[in-house]
């Protein structure tokens, strides 16, 4: 893959949150560690499914707990789209 | 869409256009699919025992789907038949079916698109979405389980005629959730209209303190979901949210109205009179506020 899916959300929800992408790492949970909520969660996805061409449905989103969660689906999808 | 008399048929198609409009403001977003609710929601507060099943901390309108999950406490929803009237963009209906084993459901919102919405996210054959009017419910008799209506009766201008109908689309031992924001010298009255439907009160609560703090803490947010505004626009948007600030948050702040759960349980079948159990005054206030509801969300530039 091109692009490394977790250095990309990291990168991202750095710049949404205004935070040091150092201190963001795949264990960071997204409203305890990062304060984040779903409104930061909704950007980085949508801008994911252009920047990366997956398409994610809500159901895979609304449960996530850490960036770890969210780059696996992510990946999942990356990599089926690559399968076929 | 059958329509009343003249001065409500007005109110109600504006209000119909406030929220069409607010779909047309989210239409094509990031967010578009993600926003189901329309509402204040409500936060427990520190110690408070929380409804429902947990959710997790980035389940979008967190708050909202909390609001339901009080609105809802013990009733038992299994298998049941629940119509939600003003079911905006069908949240608590999706909420209800993810949650609870419910059996079907069904949606009446007097906002087209809102409805197109619905229908559009939940495909689903136990699931319809009627476009029709809260004061004459186009479903038939006795056919609900449970009807729920969250923060919409407060626009509606008869809202008399809406209790009746609550009434006459329940059956008897149904379950009417129910809440709103609402002026303390209409509570007690709206209370008396049900009981004389034939509806028993078995909760109420008045929840005003959790739907300020969630508007204290996610409103600024939440507009951010609207995106980027005409400044001619801000207010309207401001009001959509609750900011602290609009007029609608004043009211979660003042002393003349609170923002109330009732439960109710239907248990036996009314006929109702021809006389009106509001006095004539009641009737003007609840007609006054249905007014004023209609202003504060219209939104300038799309109605022009
Ligand atoms: C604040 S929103 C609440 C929507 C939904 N219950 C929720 O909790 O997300 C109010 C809703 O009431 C609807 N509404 C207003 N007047 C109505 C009427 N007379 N009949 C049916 N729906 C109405 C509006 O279109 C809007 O969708």
């Amino acid at each position: 893959m091109e692009i490394a899916t977790f250095e990309w959300v990291r990168d991202r929800f750095a710049e949404v949150l205004e935070l040091d992408p150092a201190e963001i790492s795949k264990n960071s949970r997204f409203a305890d560690d990062l304060d984040a909520d779903s409104i930061d969660l909704i950007e980085v996805v949508n801008s994911a499914e252009h920047s990366l061409g997956v398409t994610m449905a809500e159901e895979e989103l609304y449960d996530l707990e850490t960036v770890g969660q969210l780059v696996d689906a992510i990946d999942r999808h990356r990599a089926a789209a690559t399968d076929s | 869409m059958t329509t009343v008399d003249g001065g409500d048929a007005a109110l109600k198609a504006g209000q119909a256009g406030n929220f069409d409009n607010l779909n047309d403001v989210v239409a094509g977003s990031a967010f578009d699919r993600h926003l189901r609710f329309f509402n204040f929601g409500y936060q427990p507060l520190e110690g408070e025992p929380v409804a429902g099943p947990s959710l997790g901390p980035l389940f979008p309108n967190r708050d909202s789907a909390q609001l339901l999950f009080e609105v809802v406490g013990p009733t038992d929803l299994t298998g049941a038949r629940v119509v939600e009237v003003g079911c905006g963009r069908g949240g608590n209906l999706w909420l209800l079916r993810r949650s609870f084993e419910v059996g079907s459901v069904v949606g009446v919102d007097i906002a087209f698109k809102s409805i197109v919405f619905c229908r559009e996210s939940m495909p689903d054959a136990d699931a319809s979405f009627i476009h029709g009017d809260a004061e004459r419910v186009p479903v038939g008799s006795g056919v609900a389980d449970a009807v729920v209506s969250v923060e919409t009766s407060c626009t509606y201008p008869d809202i008399e005629a809406f209790f009746r109908d609550v009434a006459r689309i329940l059956r008897v031992g149904g379950h009417f959730l129910y809440t709103d924001l609402m002026d303390h010298a209409l509570r007690q009255p709206f209370i008396a209209v049900l009981e004389g439907l034939g509806l028993e009160l078995i909760h109420e609560r008045d929840i005003t303190p959790n739907v300020n703090a969630s508007r204290r803490s996610r409103a600024e947010r939440q507009k951010l979901a609207f995106g980027d505004h005409t400044e001619g626009d801000a207010a309207a948007m401001s009001e959509f949210v609750g900011q602290s600030g609009s007029r609608l948050f004043e009211y979660l702040s003042g002393e003349e109205r609170s923002y109330t759960i009732l439960r109710f349980r239907k248990v036996t079948d009314v006929e109702p009179g021809p006389e009106r159990v509001l006095t004539t005054a009641e009737q003007a206030l609840v007609r006054q506020h249905a007014a004023d509801a209609v202003d504060l969300l219209t939104i300038p530039s799309a109605s022009s």
